[in-house]
C-alpha cells in the first residue's frame, strides 16, 4: 500500500461512521480505574521521575512535604492534560488497536466527563503548585499543560509530521519544572535537561511509528513514516540520536552532574547511536521495536544516574567551569 | 404461570445490572471523598509548613 492510498483509507475510514462516532457511556457504566486509565498512568510515570529528577539536582533546599506537593502537581497536572487530550482525540483513539480500548471509545466513560476531569485537575494542579510551591513553577506548569492541549494536541498531531518535534517539548517541561520548584526560576542548567527530553522525543515516537504506521494512517494522523516513508524516518531517527548524544552531556559539562552521569550519558548514548544505525540498516520491525523499548531505558538509565550523581555529591570531578 | 416466569428472567438481570451500576457509583463515590478528604488534609499541612516560615 502506498503512502497516497493509506492515507485515502484512513479518510475513508474516519469519514464513514467508524467505531469513534458511537461513544455514549450509559450512565452509572464507568469504574475508577477508567477515570485512572484517563490520566494516562504509564506517561505518568516517566513525567513524574523526570519531574523528581529535576527537583532533586536543583540547587537549593525546598520543604520535603512542598517537594512532595510539588511532584504530585507534576503527576496530576500531567494526568489531566492526557484526560483532555483522550477527550479530543476520541475518533481517532477509536480506529487505532492501541488506543480502541480506552474509556471513551470503549464506551465507558462519557466524552464530557473526560474533558471535565481534565480541566478541573488541570486548574488545581497549577492552583496548588502556585499557592503551595511557588508562582514560577506553576507557570511552566500552566504552559506544559496548554503546550500539549492547545500546540499538540489541537494544532499540531492531525496536521503536519513536525507534530512530535514540536509537541514534544510538552513532555520536555517536567524536569524545568521540578527544577523551577527549588530555585523559582529558569536556568541553562535546567534548560539542558528540557533540552535533553526535546531532542529524545522525536527518535522515541519515531520508532514506535516505524511499526504502527498503517494504524496512524487509518487514523489519519501524519507521522513521519505515513507522509516522507519509513526510510526517511529511519534517517530521521538516526540523525536526532546523533544530536541528542552531546546534548545529554551538557548537565555534566554545565556541572550539574558529575563522573557518574557524565560516563552514563557518554555510554547510553553511543548505544542508542548503535541502536539507531542498527535501525537504518536492517529496516526490521523488529529493530524499530527495540529501539522504542531502549528509548524508554535510555531516558530512564539518563535521569537515574542524575540523581545518583546528585546523591552523591556529584562524584568529586567534573570539568572546570573556566572551560565553558 | 408462564408468563410470570418470563417476566422473571427478563427483570432478573435488570436488577443485576442495577446493583452493579449501584456498587460502582458507591465505589466513585467514596474514591472522590477520600481524595477530597486528602486534598483537604494535604492543604492543612502545606498550610502550617508555608506559615512557619519555610
Amino acid at each position: 500500500m502506498t503512502d497516497n492510498s493509506i492515507q485515502l483509507a484512513a479518510e475513508n475510514e474516519l469519514t464513514a461512521g467508524s467505531p469513534g462516532a458511537a461513544y455514549g457511556a450509559a450512565y452509572g457504566e464507568s469504574r475508577v480505574a477508567d477515570f485512572i486509565a484517563l490520566l494516562k498512568p504509564r506517561v505518568m510515570s516517566l513525567v513524574v521521575f523526570t519531574g523528581f529528577a529535576g527537583l532533586y539536582v536543583a540547587p537549593g533546599q525546598i520543604h520535603p512535604l512542598l517537594a512532595a506537593v510539588a511532584v504530585l502537581a507534576i503527576a496530576v497536572g500531567a494526568g489531566a492534560a492526557g484526560a483532555v487530550n483522550m477527550w479530543y482525540d476520541r475518533d481517532i483513539d477509536a480506529v487505532m488497536s492501541r488506543t480502541r480500548s480506552r474509556p471513551i471509545p470503549g464506551g465507558r466513560v462519557q466524552p464530557s466527563e473526560a474533558l471535565a476531569l481534565g480541566v478541573v485537575l488541570s486548574l488545581l494542579s497549577v492552583m496548588m503548585m502556585g499557592l503551595a510551591v511557588n508562582w514560577v513553577a506553576a507557570a511552566l506548569l500552566a504552559l506544559a499543560n496548554g503546550f500539549y492541549v492547545f500546540v499538540y494536541t489541537v494544532w499540531l498531531k492531525r496536521r503536519t509530521p513536525q507534530n512530535i518535534v514540536i509537541g514534544g517539548a510538552a513532555g520536555a517541561f517536567p524536569p524545568m519544572i521540578g527544577w523551577a520548584a527549588v530555585t523559582g526560576s529558569v536556568s541553562l542548567e535546567s534548560a539542558a535537561l528540557f533540552l535533553i527530553i526535546f531532542m529524545w522525543t522525536p527518535p522515541h515516537f519515531w520508532a514506535l511509528a516505524l511499526y504502527k504506521d498503517v494504524e496512524y494512517a487509518k487514523a489519519g494522523v501524519p507521522m513521519l513514516p505515513v507522509v516522507a516513508g519509513k526510510a526517511e524516518t529511519r534517517r530521521q531517527i538516526l540523525i536526532y540520536a546523533l544530536l541528542l548524544w552531546p546534548v545529554t552531556l551538557a548537565p555534566w559539562l554545565l556541572g550539574t552532574a558529575g563522573l557518574v552521569y557524565g560516563a552514563t550519558a557518554l555510554l547510553m548514548g553511543g548505544l542508542f547511536v548503535w541502536q539507531a544505525w542498527r535501525v537504518y540498516l536492517e529496516r526490521s520491525e523488529r529493530s524499530a521495536r527495540q529501539m522504542f523499548g531502549l528509548s524508554i531505558l535510555y531516558l530512564f538509565v539518563l535521569f537515574t544516574a542524575l540523581i545518583v550523581d546528585a546523591g552523591t555529591g556529584g562524584a568529586g570531578w567534573s570539568l572546570p567551569a573556566g572551560l565553558l | 404461570m408462564g408468563a410470570a416466569t418470563a417476566m422473571n428472567n427478563t427483570i432478573e438481570p435488570d436488577e443485576r445490572a442495577a446493583a452493579e451500576r449501584a456498587k460502582r457509583l458507591k465505589a466513585k463515590n467514596l474514591t472522590l471523598l477520600f481524595a477530597l478528604l486528602a486534598f483537604v488534609v494535604l492543604v492543612y499541612f502545606v498550610s502550617i509548613v508555608r506559615m512557619g516560615g519555610s
